[in-house]
């Protein structure tokens, strides 16, 4: 309280406290007094001095030796300097998370800026020659192949651009989901048929390694196909040489991972494993992938915003992503997939696979 | 031949794995590692916060 002594003998609570408050410590003494167990109380007292003052109590029943209630001793710790040095922690940490939003509202601008900067670009300059050119020569005189050609230019930049955007909005938006029963083996299937050039192109061998049974879940299926693809086309661009994509499904069940997850039965996860044989990413950039904007294929050939709305995808199912690779050695991505708790038996898994080849 | 222990982070639903421990301490030293971010190894018997866990703690003290 900041007083000497002679100004605390023979006062009582209501001499120095406002009446609530010394109604408050009152109601803790009884409670020590009741129940005969200690109790303990961080408090920012009133006092008389004009300095802060932060006090931790602690008040203990005292019996004489008879074992009668003699009274409560109370000890009071002044803990101002503990409680400042918290306040001045956690506005520093506030500060901080200020600075880090700042720093991603910073590289989100500067991204856009630079991948929609090109195709405009690209518009601009065709919109200028064809321009020109009519100026110059006469629209009826410019063969219709330049027409063709330059507005086929402005629509591929145009698409470009919308890309892009799209993406952005499917970044900062939150994904609404269609779910449904979804066959996971088909999805990879799908995924891989519609990227099937793109494959060839990259010289890439498709190795799948599918569970033997049917893993149904219930999850929207385009967007999982976009999950997948996103990966399949990453492992293929890490490959320039050509190499090996295995794609591999299991039910996981309890084993290492219930000893880092603490998994239990009834938290059955489906698993669908990309491994390539692709160059790697470093430790730094591992930690960087899934950040929007973060792209190791280097300028102008990726927006970077893949892994990170398939993050955000996974996320909405209830899912985790993991990374792991080797620098030269590959990289493998897991996404793993809560089952949809109603269909957990293999034998609804069938049935529900029989129907669906059944097309109903 | 002993292999080496392998580390995992996990950052809400990602989770960063089979990193080594010279892997874990040079991305502490870079900022990339918090103290708050989870980490497991073989051994523990869950995620733990990586401040928590013994063999990290000379590296985090290192940065104050």
């Amino acid at each position: 309280m900041g007083l000497p002594k002679e100004q605390l003998e023979g006062k009582t609570l209501w001499d120095f406290y406002p009446k609530d408050q010394a109604d408050a410590y009152w109601k803790d003494d009884l409670e020590v007094i009741n129940s005969g167990q200690p109790k303990r109380n961080i408090i920012e007292p009133l006092t008389l001095s004009d300095r802060a003052l932060w006090v931790q109590t602690d008040k203990i029943l005292y019996r004489d030796a008879s074992g009668n209630i003699a009274g409560i001793i109370g000890f009071t710790l002044d803990i101002t300097g503990r409680k400042q040095a918290e306040e001045e922690l956690k506005s520093a940490q506030e500060k901080l998370i200020q600075a880090e939003k700042l720093a991603t509202v910073g590289r989100l601008a500067a991204g856009v800026a630079h991948e929609i900067n090109n195709p405009l670009a690209a518009i601009m300059i065709s919109v200028q020659r064809l321009t020109g050119l009519i100026k110059n020569e006469g629209a009826a005189n410019i063969d219709s192949e330049v027409y063709v050609k330059t507005l086929e230019l402005v629509e591929r930049a145009t698409n470009n651009c919308k890309r892009i955007v799209a993406g952005l909005l499917a970044f900062s938006r939150p994904i609404k989901l269609q779910s449904a029963s979804t066959d996971i083996h088909k999805v990879v299937e799908e995924s891989l048929e519609v990227l099937e050039d793109q494959i060839k192109v990259h010289k890439v061998r498709v190795v799948n390694d599918f569970a033997p049974h049917l893993l149904i879940i219930k999850a929207d299926k385009y967007k999982l196909g976009e999950v997948f693809s996103n990966l399949i086309v990453n492992a293929c661009e890490a490959m320039p040489e050509g190499g090996q994509l295995r794609i591999a499904t299991r039910l996981q069940q309890p084993g290492t991972e219930a000893r880092r997850e603490a998994m239990d039965e009834a938290d059955k996860t489906v698993e669908i494993k990309f491994s390539d044989t692709g160059e790697g990413i470093s430790d730094e950039d591992m930690f960087k992938i899934f950040d929007p904007f973060f792209s190791t294929k280097g300028p102008g050939k990726s927006v970077g915003l893949g892994l990170s709305v398939s993050y955000g995808i996974i996320q909405q199912h209830g899912g985790a992503i993991e990374v792991s690779s080797q620098k030269g050695k590959g990289t493998t991505f897991i996404v793993r997939l809560p089952v949809d708790r109603r269909r957990t038996t293999e034998q609804q898994e069938v049935t529900d696979g029989n129907r669906a080849k059944m097309g109903c | 031949m002993a292999t080496e222990q392998r580390w995992d982070v996990k950052r809400g639903s990602k989770i960063f794995s089979a990193l080594s421990f010279g892997q874990v301490t040079r991305l502490i030293a870079k900022g990339l590692l918090k103290e708050d971010d989870l980490i497991w190894h073989s051994g523990l018997s869950g995620w733990r916060k990586a401040g928590e866990v013994e063999e990290l703690k000379p590296f985090f003290q290192e940065l104050k």
